[in-house]
């Protein structure tokens, strides 16, 4: 096996909490407020939720069916060598385009937002190194680490919120359901698929202590990430109000730029920053990881450390070839991408369930 | 030439040249050897009786207890048999009739014998006897047990290592009574041969961790230990480790309570530092005295000490990073004095901290080595001219002054010596990332140390724990020193077997 | 090692060719605020910005007395703490740049406490105005605007009071409003969502310049004959649909803010029954609720607004003013001002059509059904709306006196 480190249900439930937490709190907001208005945080508190739930459970009844093996492992067994191949390769380059976006969305971030003379090749190509770093130390070293990170982010997302309540005018969130359900529904689809970006679990499920614990490890991370996001977008809106919220590029950002501490610490948005940067490491590392042990596994090599550099290269060209700025990103993330993690997130590995039921294969 | 390692209390006598019943054979391979030894002192002198047997005795000068040879051998030897009229001849009648020495033995090898001599052992041949007569009569002038400079306490025993193991095994001993603290001997170093001993509680510790630290001990070929971090660098765990994995300490109690908490303590002759494995990181940050103190205090005290620790890694990138990328930060009337003191300087920030930082180092070593009257003349000159007329001369400005002043005190804070060294080494590249990427930078750096650590584990435990991973009902121990009352259980990684540390029940504290 | 040296190369090479966002302190001009006008320059009318920026003190020693102190040398210069410079520009980004071409230090917006906005970019240019505040992203959220009452850059270049640099005091001064209650003043993100919300339009502060009398008097101003400019804040400016469209004096102002509970403290001066003197009561908050309704058909809002007062001067020797009776008279003294001063901003915001009062936005909350009807012209609806103003008034305390004292 090529990874010998074993995870307690609770890594994994916060590495999946990191795999998505990190940028649905900055981005998800807006994108959701300009569809649903005042309403966002219905779309995210309920749809994505069930989204995320429904995708999170098939991947667990999926991958549950086979011990101790991943996706690229028991596909072969389900669906024939050859489509097998095939269908491990598509979610190599899924997990390869998903992650060039995420990297791209942290660069263009940063150059955003703090510091808009760096090239962002610069953070493109220190982050790649960092998780590449992470990989190669292997799983349990990255879920020890996004558990050290995790308790950090958690104690400043609080503070965050706490500190901001007094700027909070929760009229702001009225009327309920102006326009009736459907805007609602409509908007839920881009926090929807963020939501079930826990589907890695498919390649992380075999590595648990007690692989059966999987399922409560992924109902809980899409919960608190249900409730964490809401709370972020309750209180961007009831902030800004879903005017201003839709139209800023990072209502997050915002709201920790508007916050002030006594008058006297203003701006702590570049300390927050650090925390951010910490947790899309997690989110670019899990989604690393997965590519490079699923390549690793296709090819049967003995060691998957061989291909991180080769494949974080890959990535840092992705991310750097394939969107032009920050605006056509957002284009490719509201549209083409959720497409993509619709589908393989939710779709095949729906498939492959109704497969291994059928033909009775896996326990 | 095969390195020795052996139990020194062995009876069976190891593959070696023995030792020839001639006493003059004897004599004549004892000149070969020990040739141009100017302090060995030799002593023929014959067993009283009607037929005098000739002995001879040796020794090395200065590390036995002369008046005790007198008692215990010469006065015996040479007046025993006239008193009971009766001859003694053989080595063996002499060690069970007329020795009155506790630590003596019989050796029939040259190996042993000369290990035994050269380590402090008053040596007896007999004519006539194919064995020598060996006798623990060591008498060496020691230094005596002062409180541990590097360790001092406010609360809590005042007596520190010495360099003679012996005294150090004594003071360990003292403190936890059990049959079941073992202490194995081991001997390193080709030439110096020095007494290791591995001491651990057998009922406590983990097995595991005891046969590791044995098999590393016996796979150490040196041809000399001098002090305990030659044995600590082969402990690391990655070649160029800067985190310490094992705790050294003076502290005769703070190896007591780990060996307690079921750690494995390691005692090296010849110097009063002790080795204790595995630790964490986190537990370097805690002082033997947080379990004298009262319970709320201690645990105050671990929070200033963490924050502390971020001070002192942190302080001076951050500075560097809000003055010259995130401005935005600091507060407008702070921006007013900060840029009124920055204008004359020459150098950029980073440049600036660079030379304030150094030049501490260089201060701070200056201090170590000097002798301790000079001492005070480095801190006037560190203080007057450095700080105060750089800062008249426009070279340095007052914030970075105070930045490096607390970045410096801060480090004094963290108790262990090894942890804030590394603290101490992390600034300057955290430093330079800030320099170049702002608090970006910073993050960078810190993530990088992160995984670094996170990937660590000292003898099979994680050097994060019990933060990441996170162990259930001791994340808390990291910040919250519990009081003893609630003290159930022994740290769980570290622990093996038995992890019940107070009965429930101990205390009508602990129901509520 | 390889990887150490390798991180070594790279943390090496990040120095050599990073700094690309570096700057020392020292060398950025912060601007601590700025005033927006425009300006006609051949024809074409052109945004002039006038700054206040952190000059710092000069030198080391500078501040404070520091060290080494005395003798002649650069730490002695005397010079002012702070520069007004001024920049044109074809729109706020290009002034803002323009203004390098003056400034040796890079310009950095970050430390902007206050934007004032001149009375005639207040009028006109306030679309072309918001975008860059919002969108710029060294200018804080919290950034003051306030209006001034003609060109900004005579408030910007004004004489500071008390304080060192000019815009701390005005920061002060706004810090001051709920003291006073007689202006209000929102920050950039409220001024943005009231410019944005189609219910509500902003009132923001008005500043003032005015030569004291007082200083005219002082040995140091006699000989130019001429006191310096110096400010002041209060009264309300109303802008509607993006133009500021009125200047409200400190009477309807708080009437305002009655209504959205911001009247904190403060004096309101009350005739008592019976005597010919007035009194002066302390205002300890208030609390306003808007409610729209439907009744016969017709859109009506309801404010009920509930105040508390301490009475804090009376100025009629003898009056029983601590008798619960009178007060209970002066209760109701106190409420029919405190409407009659709501009355008097609602016909000030009726005949400009600006719903200040986020009446709008109170139909959009409870009656959607009726908004989506009115949303489209909401103005005119606003400008004919019934209003029903109930005001419930509660005098507290009467401070360390009992009844006033008679003077024989």
């Amino acid at each position: 096996m090529l990874e010998k480190g074993r995870l307690y249900w609770w890594q994994l439930q916060w590495l999946l909490f990191n795999t998505v937490f990190p940028t649905a709190v900055m981005f998800v907001s807006a994108i959701t407020a300009q569809v649903a208005r005042q309403d966002a945080w219905i779309a995210i508190l309920l749809f994505a939720t069930v989204f995320g739930l429904v995708a999170g459970l098939v991947c667990y009844y999926l991958g549950i069916r086979f011990p101790r093996l991943n996706l690229v492992q028991y596909v072969d067994l389900l669906v024939g060598k050859a489509a097998g191949k095939v269908i491990s390769c598509a979610y190599i380059i899924f997990f390869l385009w998903i992650n060039a976006a995420i990297i791209r969305e942290f660069s263009s971030f940063l150059a955003t937002a703090f510091m808009p003379e760096t090239p962002e090749l610069v953070f493109t190509a220190t982050i790649m190194l960092l998780s590449a770093y992470m990989v190669r130390n292997g799983l349990e070293v990255m879920a020890s680490v996004n558990q050290l990170l995790v308790s950090v982010m958690l104690f400043v997302f609080a503070s965050i919120t706490l500190l901001s309540v007094n700027d909070m005018d929760f009229g702001r969130l009225l009327p309920v359901l102006e326009k009736g359900w459907l805007p609602v529904l409509k908007a839920s689809l881009t926090p929807g698929y963020w939501r079930t970006e826990v589907a890695v679990m498919l390649m992380l499920l075999p590595y648990l202590k007690e692989p059966r614990e999987g399922k409560r490890a992924v109902v809980r991370a899409v919960l608190i990430l249900g409730f964490l996001v809401t709370v972020d977008v309750i209180s961007n809106l009831a902030i800004f109000g879903p005017e201003l919220t839709a139209n800023s590029t990072f209502p997050t950002l915002n709201q920790i730029r508007y916050i002030s501490l006594a008058r006297f610490l203003d701006r702590i948005e570049a300390v927050v920053m650090i925390l951010w940067v910490a947790g899309i490491l997690i989110k670019v590392g899990v989604f690393y990881y997965v590519a490079v042990l699923a390549l690793a596994q296709l090819f049967q090599l003995e060691d998957y450390k061989p291909v991180v550099l080769p494949v974080g290269f890959l990535l840092a060209l992705l991310s750097d070839v394939l969107f032009t700025g920050s605006q056509d990103l957002k284009e490719f993330i509201i549209k083409p991408l959720a497409v993509m993690a619709y589908t393989f997130h939710l779709a095949i590995p729906l498939f492959l369930l109704l497969v291994a039921a059928v033909r009775r294969v896996g326990q | 030439m095969r390195f020795l390692s052996r139990r020194r209390k062995e009876k069976t006598a190891a593959p070696g040249e023995k030792l020839s019943s001639r006493l003059e054979d004897n004599l004549v391979r004892l000149n070969q050897r020990l040739g141009s030894m100017a302090d060995v002192v030799q002593r023929e002198f014959y067993i009283a009786g009607d037929k005098p047997v000739k002995a001879f005795l040796f020794y090395i000068d200065g590390l036995v207890n002369r008046g005790l040879i007198d008692e215990i051998i010469l006065k015996p030897l040479m007046e025993e048999s006239l008193k009971r009229g009766r001859q003694f001849r053989s080595a063996d009648e002499i060690y069970y009739h007329i020795l009155s020495s506790t630590d003596a033995e019989l050796v029939t090898t040259w190996a042993e014998l000369l290990h035994r001599f050269l380590s402090g052992e008053l040596c007896l041949l007999i004519d006539g006897n194919a064995a020598a007569i060996v006798v623990d009569a060591r008498g060496e002038q020691v230094r005596g047990i002062e409180e541990p400079p590097t360790e001092p306490v406010i609360r809590g025993p005042r007596d520190g290592f010495t360099e003679n193991i012996r005294i150090n095994t004594m003071m360990i001993r003292r403190r936890v009574k059990s049959e079941h603290l073992k202490m194995e001997s081991f001997i390193l170093g080709e030439l110096t041969r020095t007494e290791v001993i591995v001491a651990y509680l057998a009922n406590v510790a983990q097995p595991d961790v005891v046969a590791e630290v044995k098999k590393r001990l016996q796979e150490i070929k040196i041809d000399g230990v001098l002090e305990s971090g030659y044995i600590e660098e082969f402990f690391c765990e990655r070649p160029f480790c800067p985190f310490p994995t094992v705790l050294s300490t003076e502290r005769p109690d703070r190896v007591a309570a780990a060996l307690l908490e079921g750690r494995v303590a390691l005692l090296v002759d010849g110097t009063p530092f002790a080795l204790v494995m595995p630790v964490t990181f986190f537990s370097l940050l805690q002082a033997s005295e947080d379990y004298y103190n009262n319970a709320c205090y201690a645990s105050a005290l671990r929070l200033i000490r963490l924050l502390a620790l971020n001070f002192s890694i942190l302080l001076p990138s951050l500075y560097i990073a809000i003055t010259t990328f995130h401005q935005e930060m600091i507060p407008t009337s702070l921006v007013v004095s900060l840029i009124s003191s920055r204008e004359g300087v020459p150098f950029p920030a980073f440049v600036e901290a660079l030379l304030m930082e150094i030049t501490f180092e260089v201060l701070r070593e200056g201090g170590v080595r000097l002798p301790r009257p000079v001492g005070h003349a480095v801190s006037i000159v560190g203080a007057l001219v450095i700080g105060q007329a750089a800062v008249a001369a426009g070279l340095v400005s007052t914030a970075m002054i105070i930045v490096v002043a607390l970045t410096a005190i801060a480090n004094f804070v963290i108790p262990s010596f090894e942890a804030a060294t590394v603290v101490r080494l992390l600034r300057f590249p955290l430093m330079a990332l800030s320099a170049s990427l702002g608090l970006y930078g910073v993050g960078l750096g810190l993530l990088t140390i992160l995984i670094y650590a996170a990937s660590l584990r000292s003898f099979g435990v994680p050097y994060l724990s019990p933060m990441a991973p996170a162990v259930a009902g001791e994340l808390s121990d990291v910040m919250v020193r519990r009081p003893w009352y609630l003290m159930f259980f022994r740290p769980k990684l570290i622990a093996g077997k038995d992890v019940q540390r107070l009965e429930k029940g101990s205390s009508e504290l602990d129901r509520g | 090692m390889k990887k150490l040296v390798l991180a070594l190369l790279l943390i090496l090479s990040l120095l050599m060719e990073g700094c690309w966002s570096r700057r020392e302190i020292e060398d950025m001009a912060m601007v601590t605020g700025m005033g927006i006008d425009t300006v006609k320059v051949a024809g074409k009318e052109k945004f002039l910005i006038t700054f206040q920026i952190i000059r710092g003190t000069g030198g080391p020693g500078g501040m404070g007395g520091g060290v080494g102190g005395g003798g002649v040398g650069p730490g002695t210069m005397v010079t002012q703490a702070f520069w007004v410079t001024s920049s044109i520009g074809d729109n706020l980004a290009d002034a803002v740049v323009n203004l390098s071409t003056r400034s040796p230090r890079k310009v950095d917006l970050a430390h902007m406490e206050v934007v004032v906005l001149g009375r005639k970019v207040a009028e006109e240019k306030v679309p072309e105005v918001v975008d860059f505040l919002q969108r710029e992203r060294t200018i804080r959220l919290r950034t003051w605007v306030v209006v001034a009452e003609g060109e900004a850059r005579d408030v910007v270049t004004s004489q500071p009071e008390l304080e060192r640099s000019l815009f701390k005091g005005i920061n002060s001064l706004i810090f001051n409003r709920k003291d006073v209650s007689k202006t209000e003043v929102v920050d950039l993100k409220d001024f943005l969502i009231a410019l944005a919300d189609p219910g509500r339009e902003p009132v923001t502060g008005v500043i003032r310049v005015f030569r004291p009398p007082e200083i005219k008097k002082m040995a140091s101003q006699a000989a130019t004959g001429q006191a310096a400019k110096v400010v002041r804040l209060h009264g309300g400016a109303v802008f509607a649909r993006g133009r500021l469209v009125d200047f409200w004096d400190d009477r309807t102002t708080r009437g305002y803010l009655w209504t959205q509970s911001k009247a904190e403290r403060g004096i309101i001066t009350l005739s008592l029954p019976g005597f010919s003197r007035p009194v002066a009561l302390k205002i300890r908050g208030s609390l306003a609720r808007i409610r729209p309704e439907i009744k016969n058909g017709e859109l009506k809002i309801k404010i009920r607004v509930r105040v508390q007062g301490d009475i804090n001067d009376n100025q009629n020797p003898g009056a029983k003013i601590a008798d619960i009776r009178v007060i209970k008279g002066l209760e109701k003294e106190y409420a029919r001002a405190v409407k009659d001063e709501i009355a008097a901003a609602l016909r000030r915001a009726q005949e400009k059509k600006s719903d200040v009062f986020g009446f709008g936005e109170a139909v959009h909350r409870h009656l959607p059904a009726v908004w989506r009807q009115v949303e489209k012209d909401w103005p005119e609806v606003f400008a004919e709306l019934p209003v029903e103003i109930e005001v419930k008034a509660a005098i507290k305390h009467a401070g360390l006196a009992d009844n006033t004292i008679k003077i024989k």
